[in-house]
């Protein structure tokens, strides 16, 4: 159940990269795709009646620790490129004084 | 930016209390949830709240870029540093050569504790750098305040 | 010293950090050198390393001590050396052009290399992710420059990137689910058994995985991030875009597609390689600027890579590897040639450098050496590659393929040949331009001799190929 919605979140924030026309929204899609994905990643290791994986005495059955720890890693990646993003915005917008993508595209054939 | 003084003086009370917070997440990180980056996070929100509320401008005075940007590069060159002693020792890449003590208490785990808190600092002033570019060239009006 | 491979890609990151703080201090201008003398040691580890796989052996180091299934292997292996190999020359190379960037560029260089000799050398997929991100966020760093429009075209890489390494995730969770592992040994030997059972979740990741690198590489239809970020980038980065960037890309291809086999993936990569091939030489025709008809050309020498590997074929594979190879150091002096004209005479459309021979011959001379090359005449690299390629595809009884890169090679004689003629017409003068020192020719010269040593002794070449492919054949 939680794989399909995290595919359904997966392909909003692809919705949201690729058909909107605002920069800051398709910024958006791009971390609502990266949560998407931690999200599908992080229910692979679901197991029943299963605890947090942290070792104390008598416990027995655990979720899965690789998925989460390799999710740590992707969203300090994703971050980094949300930053780095909208620091590329933030040149533009100086730069143009427009966010609207028709715009930009129509700056670059003059 | 122009806050209240009451959001002024209570985020200036706050601050310590999130700092100490994020210094018990990273250093907790082999025995409950948290670790590096998660207290580095909450340590670089610490920041970003003082900058948020206070202005750029008044921030900067107490926390330098240098000094943080001199941070930033220390914490990764200690969790390097921790790598290549495991190669000095004999033993691969950033092998644990700490001993494991016993489970439950802090100095277990292995050398993953000096990890955790090199990455902390390394997360939490990048964080806060990264907020501190972004809020510095955003454009203002003439007196100075920000949109 | 057995402790070289994760050396050779820590070394360079710890320079990387001590160039950042190095740059806040008094003795700024010391970083380039530093960030030349780490690679230097890399390539002396590199070097070290050579005979022990030259003799056959397999170089595995666990990180950590923690063995597979816990831990992280790396391998270093026929294929990885020669990889590791193109981008370290190319890199020394790089650096010594922009020795007179700031420290923070050298910053973001080295992360470059640090991304790529670590997706080259891992073995684990996740791994293989985190430092494909690397070089990815580095490259569109480092794409942005004081060209007019390379805002936008490191956004417009940004995003197709961000799409590319996503679709590799999914593809390493739905694997990671199916196999529970993520060692690509392990999963290869896994991989058979899932395959009957249920063929159509294998299907998935396939195809998610050759969406995510024909981005990366820049195969026909998923390359529009190409033309823009290869001609507004910087020329040294340009050159590490163009020459090792996106040939990383074709590495995981190899590496993933030939640790798990699937049946009929490689007709798709070889139609590809054929429209990548034909589109790449078409709009090339049309370009004016110089450094995105390199752009362009970049891809269609790309979808001649991909005919190769399609093929499946020891020579198709042999003759893919020696065109990367060739192409690294074909293309490289092209955009280092480019750039070194772009800066003298301030002019980047074609149109406007008639008689740019009479201006500097050196640089004239280099460029046309490099020209021949990538179009394939004889006593030069470009066509010994191409001529084993072709081979290739005769072999296994396809011959539309061969047919395909000699008629790109025609056009490719149509828009190259545009340029030479242009710079050997004579022309009005052009004005008074900024002196080039000697250190800006030494890339360029390295690379053009080893265009010509490549083509008239190509053993050298092949020697470093055929033991990449020894270990798939």
């Amino acid at each position: 159940m939680a794989i399909n919605i995290s595919i359904i979140i997966f392909l909003i924030g692809l919705y949201g990269l690729v058909f909107k026309k605002n920069l800051i929204k398709k910024v958006m899609g791009l971390s609502i795709l990266n949560s998407g994905i931690v999200l599908f990643f992080v229910s692979i290791g679901y197991k029943k009646d299963a605890t947090a994986p942290i070792m104390q005495e008598g416990i027995t059955k655990v979720a899965d620790p690789l998925p989460q720890a390799l999710m740590l890693t992707t969203i300090v990646i994703g971050i980094c490129v949300t930053a780095f993003a909208l620091s590329l915005i933030v040149k533009i917008y100086e730069r143009y004084k427009t966010l609207n993508v028709q715009q930009l595209i129509k700056e670059e054939d003059e | 930016m122009d806050e209240t003084n009451i959001v002024k003086t209570v985020t200036r009370k706050i601050f310590p209390v999130l700092v100490l917070f994020g210094f018990y997440l990273v250093s907790y990180g082999h025995l409950s949830p948290g670790g590096g980056f998660q207290g580095g996070v909450v340590l670089g929100s610490a920041l970003i709240l003082l900058c948020l509320s206070q202005g750029i401008a008044e921030t900067e005075k107490r926390f330098r870029y240098p000094t943080l940007n001199m941070i930033k590069s220390t914490g990764a060159l200690i969790f390097l540093g921790i790598g290549f002693l495991g190669i000095v020792l004999g033993l691969n890449f950033l092998t644990d050569f700490l001993p494991t003590g016993e489970i439950g208490s802090i100095p277990s785990a292995g050398s993953i504790l000096l990890l955790n808190l090199a990455i902390g600092m390394k997360v939490g002033t990048g964080t806060f750098l990264i907020i501190h570019t972004l809020m510095k060239f955003i454009p203002g009006d003439k007196n100075g305040n920000q949109y | 010293m057995s402790n070289l491979p994760i050396l050779i890609i820590v070394i360079p990151l710890c320079a990387a950090f001590v160039i950042s703080i190095v740059d806040l201090t008094r003795v700024k201008k010391f970083s380039p050198c530093l960030s030349l003398a780490s690679i230097s040691i890399s390539l002396g580890l590199i070097g070290c390393l050579g005979p022990r796989i030259f003799a056959g052996e397999q170089i595995s180091y666990a990180l950590g001590g923690w063995q597979i299934p816990l831990g992280i292997t790396l391998l270093v292996d026929g294929l990885s050396y020669f990889f590791s190999l193109i981008a370290t020359l190319l890199m020394i190379l790089s650096i010594i052009f922009s020795i007179n960037k700031e420290g923070m560029h050298h910053f973001f260089l080295l992360l470059l290399y640090v991304g790529m000799i670590g997706v080259i050398y891992t073995r684990d997929l996740f791994n293989m992710y985190v430092f494909y991100e690397i070089l990815a966020i580095s490259s569109y760093i480092l794409v942005v420059s004081g060209t007019r429009g390379s805002l936008k075209a490191s956004l417009k890489y940004l995003f197709l990137g961000s799409i590319a390494s996503a679709s590799f995730l999914l593809g390493i969770g739905i694997l990671y689910g199916q196999t529970g592992t993520l060692n690509l040994d392990l999963i290869a030997f896994r991989i058979p058994e899932i395959l009957q059972d249920n063929p159509l979740t294998i299907g998935l990741v396939a195809s998610l995985f050759l969406f995510a690198f024909g981005i990366k590489c820049g195969a026909f239809p998923l390359h529009t991030w190409v033309p823009d970020a290869h001609s507004l980038a910087p020329t040294a980065v340009s050159v590490l875009l163009s020459g090792v960037v996106l040939k990383i890309g074709i590495y995981v291809l190899i590496r993933v597609f030939w640790t798990f086999p699937y049946l009929g993936i490689e007709k798709i990569i070889m139609w590809l390689g054929i429209f990548s091939l034909m589109f790449g030489a078409l709009m090339a025709l049309a370009q004016d600027d110089i450094k995105r008809l390199l752009a362009y050309s970049s891809i269609s020498q790309i979808g001649c890579i991909l005919i190769g590997i399609g093929i499946g074929s020891e020579s198709g594979l042999k003759g893919s590897l020696f065109h990367i190879l060739n192409h690294a150091v074909m293309k490289g002096c092209l955009f280092f040639c480019a750039g070194l004209i772009i800066f003298s005479t301030q002019k980047r459309k074609i149109s406007e450098l008639k008689g740019f021979g009479k201006h500097n011959p050196l640089l004239s001379f280099l460029f046309i050496l490099a020209a021949l090359s990538i179009i394939g005449i004889p006593p030069f690299n470009g066509f010994v590659s191409k001529w084993i390629i072709c081979q290739g595809a005769v072999e296994s009884g396809n011959i539309f393929p061969g047919i395909m890169i000699i008629l790109a090679s025609i056009i490719a004689v149509a828009y190259y040949g545009r340029i030479i003629q242009l710079f050997l017409s004579p022309g009005e003068p052009f004005q008074e331009s900024p002196d080039i020192g000697y250190l800006q020719y030494i890339a360029p010269c390295v690379l053009s001799i080893s265009c010509v040593l490549l083509g008239i002794f190509p053993f050298l070449g092949i020697n470093l190929v055929e033991h990449a492919v020894k270990m798939f054949y």
